[in-house]
């Protein structure tokens, strides 16, 4: 409790709080704006924390996301293009309403019920992460493994169709990561004999490549196609707004209840918490046959629930250091440049600063009422930004940012590999986010097999000798198996009907 | 543009060999079993592995795909002048901005940038979009956050 004073104490101070302002009109105009998704507006932001106290610069990301997150809502419903990616569950419903008329109450509809996840997701983030921490403390190698086993599998296996694909991106990020020194033997590996790639690859880097150059490129080679049917200004109906929301606020509860799951579990985000809940709410209701249509019972569950998980990827992120989402992962490569390394530690030494956190989501979510609004109101000016002035301004932003990682040009020259070959990977359908997730979290599962391996002497089986780190290794084999028992079963059914003809 | 994912898993699958011996060159610690290529390897074997299932699945009668297509956006010349702009302006400013200053290269690279985008008959308010946005950009890192951004003749004319 005490802890918590003070951390509102660190938040409620006049320059912290003009920075959460400005940063929530940044996170809703770059959220909106089709092909800058809720990541590339943090990693725009990651020079500028450079310059400010560790407190501030969370507290600065955390408005961002939980703002984009929102209004990534925002084209989806009016041009039928996802802003972020954890928009697109729900894109096609509230695209529906919109063609209806009822955009604007389905955009109220969607921020209020992101308001009201974002505030659950939030105390679930300051219940669970302290008490996980208390657990955490007593881990070793051994379930420090697993979970970081965890984190990349289900990267692996849940970004895109193919898990093929997100197993070898997985790769080049955990590849990536081995670049430099090794810590144990001091060799340096895959330097090529150049002093430069000694210190290894600095992931931010890597980051803005995949996220900024390689995005640009495809969002200006790949218009997104907008629908600009509709550009009469849609009403907003605020009793349609709080009857719907109360007629549904089961799928409510449950939308935040998945979000806040998913979230915690290391390596998935919001843009997978927002598709299964949208799926759930489909298959739980009365009416599934109006989803699609431009019903906003999915909405309602499905935007409650990228909302909570945007909070909860933190979870996983500062008690294990292993990142739920690549926003996430920027976050810690943040905390490391402020030589804060995320973990059961810094709840004890650091607490005030973790529990600012918390403060900040929870005046986020609130402030995100009455900006939310204006920028409903405002949405069809806000969307007026068009791309081939935008993405320009953006790619010539991220450059001066990769050069202010640590002053020197070869971020850039990193940047502009990393976003090539990410580039060409997604034209192939590669996913790219395992690739930054495996260089966030290569150190921590080496390190950890590393010192497994030395000290139990090779014998694997020593990775489940605690109770705990057996169950994380029963849970991570049951992901691998996933992919394989699908795939035994569509064998299965392709090969029946064929057995069946036969006879 | 897409290839065929025997293509794509075979450059995978290769990357993944060589990864795996070059590992074979790092100096272990002497006295411990277990030497700093271990995990690389281990990492290279599960990368060859994914590579291997795609040249599999896709040469299977039914997941044939033709070798290389060419999607829609790569038909159009105006495509790849964007690519070469986005490249081309990133190289121009790892290479001259040590020289001609943050400024002037940020200006020259965003206004070709801008003209590339929007096309060559809106010149002159791409200029004026740049000229502004590269002076707002200058003062915030160099100026507010004391970025050391490379100083050429402009720059020190106005410090």
């Amino acid at each position: 409790m005490e802890n918590l004073l003070a951390a509102v104490e660190l938040v409620f101070r006049a320059d912290v709080l003009l920075t959460i302002l400005l940063a929530s009109v940044y996170g809703i105009l770059v959220g909106a704006m089709p092909g800058v998704s809720a990541t590339l507006a943090v990693a725009m932001l990651v020079p500028i924390t450079f310059f400010m106290e560790p407190v501030v610069a969370l507290a600065t990301i955390a408005t961002a996301v939980a703002m984009a997150i929102f209004s990534g809502d925002l084209p989806g419903a009016l041009l039928r293009i996802p802003g972020v990616p954890a928009s697109a569950a729900y894109t096609d419903e509230a695209h529906e309403m919109t063609l209806k008329g009822k955009g604007g109450t389905g955009l109220m509809i969607s921020l209020l019920c992101s308001v009201i996840g974002g505030i659950f997701g939030t105390i679930a983030l300051a219940v669970l992460a302290p008490t996980l921490a208390q657990f955490a403390l007593a881990f070793r190698y051994h379930e420090y493994f697993w979970l970081a086993a965890i984190g990349l599998s289900t990267a692996a296996l849940v970004a895109g169709n193919n898990p093929a694909k997100g197993l070898i991106s997985l790769c080049v990020g955990l590849l990536l990561s081995t670049v430099g020194y090794d810590m144990i033997s001091g060799s340096p590996r895959y330097t090529f004999g150049t002093v430069a790639l000694m210190e290894g690859i600095n992931f931010i880097s890597v980051m803005i490549g995949v996220f900024a150059v390689a995005e640009v490129m495809r969002c200006l080679v790949h218009p997104p196609r907008g629908d600009h049917r509709v550009s009469r200004v849609q009403r907003i109906d605020i009793r349609e707004t709080f009857r719907i929301m109360w007629k549904y606020k089961g799928q409510m509860s449950l939308g935040s209840i998945i979000g806040v799951i998913i979230g915690a579990i290391p390596g998935a985000g919001s843009d997978i918490a927002a598709w299964v809940s949208y799926g759930f709410s489909k298959k739980l209701s009365r009416t599934p046959e109006l989803y699609g249509t431009g019903h906003p019972e999915g909405i309602v569950s499905a935007s409650a629930s990228n909302n909570a998980s945007t909070s909860t990827t933190w979870v996983p992120s500062l008690v294990f250091g292993i990142p739920g989402d690549s926003v996430t992962a920027i976050v810690i490569g943040v905390l490391l440049l402020k030589g804060l390394e995320p973990g059961p530690l810094v709840f004890v030494e650091n607490a005030p600063l973790v529990y600012s956190i918390f403060v900040s989501f929870f005046l986020a979510n609130l402030l995100l009422i009455p900006i939310g609004y204006v920028s409903i109101k405002l949405a069809s000016q806000i969307l007026r930004v068009p791309n081939s002035v935008l993405m320009p301004i953006v790619l010539t932003f991220t450059i001066v940012g990769a050069f202010a990682i640590n002053n020197s040009m070869m971020g850039v020259t990193v940047a502009l590999f990393a976003g090539i070959v990410s580039f060409l990977m997604q034209e192939n359908d590669y996913p790219v986010a395992p690739l930054i997730l495996g260089m966030v979290i290569g150190p921590i599962i080496e390190q950890s097999f590393m010192q497994g391996m030395i000290a139990e002497n090779g014998d694997l089986a020593a990775f489940f000798s605690r109770p705990l780190a057996a169950g994380l290794g029963i849970f991570t084999i049951l992901i691998w198996l996933g992919p394989i028992i699908t795939f035994i079963v569509r064998r299965y059914r392709a090969n029946r009907p064929a057995a069946a003809q036969t006879n | 543009m897409k290839a065929n994912d025997a293509i794509t898993g075979g450059i995978f699958l290769a990357v993944a060999i060589l990864a795996f011996l070059y590992a074979g060159t790092f100096t272990p610690l002497p006295g411990v079993k277990y030497g700093p290529d271990l995990f690389p390897r281990l990492v290279s074997v599960l990368m060859g592995l994914g590579g291997v299932i795609l040249i599999v699945g896709a040469l299977r009668p039914a997941g044939r795909q033709p070798l290389l297509s060419i999607a829609q956006w790569a038909r159009t010349p105006r495509s790849y002048l964007i690519i070469v702009a986005v490249l081309g302006s990133i190289v121009f400013y790892i290479l001259l901005s040590d020289r001609l200053g943050f400024l002037l290269t940020a200006f020259i690279m965003l206004s070709a940038l801008l003209i590339a985008t929007r096309g060559i008959s809106r010149t002159v308010s791409s200029l004026v979009i740049s000229a502004s946005v590269v002076v707002v950009l200058y003062l915030i890192f160099a100026r507010l956050l004391r970025v050391p951004l490379p100083v050429g003749v402009i720059e020190s004319l106005v410090s």
